[in-house]
């Protein structure tokens, strides 16, 4: 996996400690290999918010075993806006389908969706681990 | 309602259906090769899942680089070659008897009206061509299908293509799906299976059907797909002759796979073909297409004739008789790569190879070669190519060979 680490990319001081990616829109374009979910997965990171995605690479996500979850525009400048630079913490609670992000001691709920499937192959880790215990 | 080709075959094989427009599918064959298949078999074994659904409807094949050209690319074979022998996969062919997937595997008889099949490879849609579901899948698919035998689609949706009218002389099937790639675009069929009917599709040999289907994918197509009929039933019954009392009885089955006529699609389009022009593409994009004529003042370095699109016995026969008591040009580099042994056998019974030696060409063994930049016949920075197929009836030395794809090195990213 080390190579195809980008270059020019920093783990370190880019990502070190950082477990989440909440960005703008089409994250993912011309991503479409796993490679693209694992070199997040091989830097702690298992969850991507963004405003939509590229479809290839949010299936690729969720079959990996990841979450690549949609918000409305506003509702994500709304999290950068009170967040963006600070020491944040995100919670994800799969039972409510909800992110509670806290900083400097505010919290703040945001609700998010998931269908059924996409619930169940995060669950269960993925689409290999899905299906060889499914079918 | 009645239904398409694609969705009888999908309702024929589905197992689940886990959430909305996801389809889970039982699979038919899944077929491998050393580029993909490596990545998803250490996959597997990392998960301790290091199994097989069923060897026998697993097909391997090593043809993207073969020779190896280095000890990486020599480990992405031993890699799929011990994975085969340790799981007993009976059809398995290595160097000596493997030739490009797409071509070998029909060649064998794997590949039946109704099928569903997938690969690590986007050029798997080759073998609707058969009337079979056939796509190209990412690594969580492959290992999936290795691992249970299914694979998830959205439900399919289909553009019918009526290719009607008369081909012209000197005018092939790689001229016909260029001209519907140019037409559609490179997202014009997205998510869409490519349903190719008509008269000149009826007319079609299982060559050119495959040539037709194997690019489905460049206008964006999850699938191309031919209806099976008299034409495919004479192609495989040396494989099937033992399924069926006669020949009309195994078209008669064939035919309860045809699309319905009242079966709904996405869109149909008709294209009269009786003025097609030979076609070539130039830049990147697989729509960015021009008649031939329009090109005559490229300047070519080397020319190509082989591949999964174009590297069968009747692609080199037509080639031959172009090249037939001629030379290339010396500034020219020509490479001939059949697809198959058995193409590479009957090109040399047929005294075809010696046309291409004849006239300057490099016969090389069958790969995917210098069609997929990877091995053999890497262009240098800055020199033009054509490939996949490449002849004009009218003009030779130098200036023929421009037919389909020219591109500019380096080659794909």
């Amino acid at each position: 996996m080390e190579d195809i680490k980008l270059e020019g990319f920093d783990p370190q001081r880019d990502i070190n400690g950082k477990q989440v990616i909440i960005t703008r829109a089409n994250f993912g374009c011309g991503s479409s290999r796993e490679h693209a979910p694992w070199a997040l997965e091989v830097n702690d990171i298992h969850l991507v918010v963004a405003e939509n995605f590229a479809r290839i690479f949010r299936q690729n996500m969720f079959n990996c075993g990841m979450m690549a979850v949609e918000l409305p525009g506003r509702t994500i400048d709304g999290i950068l806006k009170e967040f963006a630079g600070k020491k944040t913490y995100l919670e994800t609670d799969l039972e409510k389908n909800v992110f509670i992000l806290t900083a400097d001691g505010h919290s703040q709920e945001v609700p998010f969706p998931l269908s059924a499937f996409d619930r169940s192959l995060v669950m269960t880790g993925g689409w290999v681990e899905y299906a060889d215990a499914k079918y | 309602m009645g239904k398409t080709i694609a969705e009888k075959i999908f309702d024929a094989h589905r197992v689940d259906n886990p959430a909305e427009d996801i389809h889970v599918i039982r699979l038919d064959a899944v077929f491998c090769h050393e580029i993909t298949t490596p990545v998803a078999v250490n996959d597997l074994v990392s998960r301790g899942k290091d199994r097989v659904f069923d060897p026998d409807k697993i097909k391997v094949v090593i043809d993207h680089v073969s020779p190896a050209k280095d000890s990486k690319t020599a480990m992405q074979g031993k890699i799929l070659r011990d994975w085969a022998r340790r799981h007993k996969i009976p059809h398995f062919f290595d160097i000596g008897r493997n030739g490009i997937c797409h071509a070998l595997f029909p060649e064998m008889g794997f590949v039946r009206p109704g099928y569903t099949i997938i690969m690590g490879d986007s050029h798997t849609c080759t073998h609707g061509a058969f009337g079979a579901f056939a796509a190209g899948v990412g690594t969580t698919d492959l290992e999936v299908g290795i691992l249970k035998g299914v694979c998830a689609f959205h439900y399919p949706s289909t553009i019918r293509i009526d290719i009607t009218g008369r081909l012209p002389e000197g005018v092939f099937a790689k001229d016909v799906i260029l001209f519907i790639i140019n037409q559609l675009g490179v997202n014009g069929a997205t998510n869409k299976v490519l349903e190719f009917a008509g008269p000149v599709v009826d007319a079609m040999s299982m060559e050119s059907r495959m040539t037709l289907c194997n690019m489905a994918v460049e206008a964006g197509g999850t699938s191309g797909i031919c209806y099976p009929d008299m034409t495919t039933v004479e192609y495989l019954w040396r494989f099937i002759k033992e399924e069926y009392a006669d020949k009309a009885s195994a078209f008669d089955y064939f035919k309860t796979f045809h699309s319905d006529p009242d079966a709904r699609y996405d869109r149909v389009i008709e294209y009269d073909v009786s003025q097609l022009e030979p076609m070539a593409t130039f830049g990147y994009k697989p729509d960015q297409v021009l008649p031939v004529r329009e090109m005559t003042s490229t300047k070519i370095d080397q020319v190509y004739i082989g591949s999964c699109t174009n590297g069968r016995i009747e692609d080199l026969r037509i080639a031959a008789q172009v090249l037939s008591g001629k030379k290339i040009s010396d500034s020219v580099r020509g490479i001939v790569s059949p697809a198959t042994p058995e193409a590479f056998r009957q090109a040399m019974e047929e005294g075809v190879l010696k046309t291409f030696l004849d006239a300057g060409f490099c016969v090389t063994n069958p790969t995917c070669g210098a069609c997929l930049g990877m091995s053999n016949g890497v262009l240098a920075e800055g020199e033009v190519e054509t490939y996949f197929f490449s002849i004009d009836p009218i003009s030779i030395p130098t200036k023929s060979f421009r037919r389909n794809i020219s591109r500019k090195s380096p080659s794909r990213h």
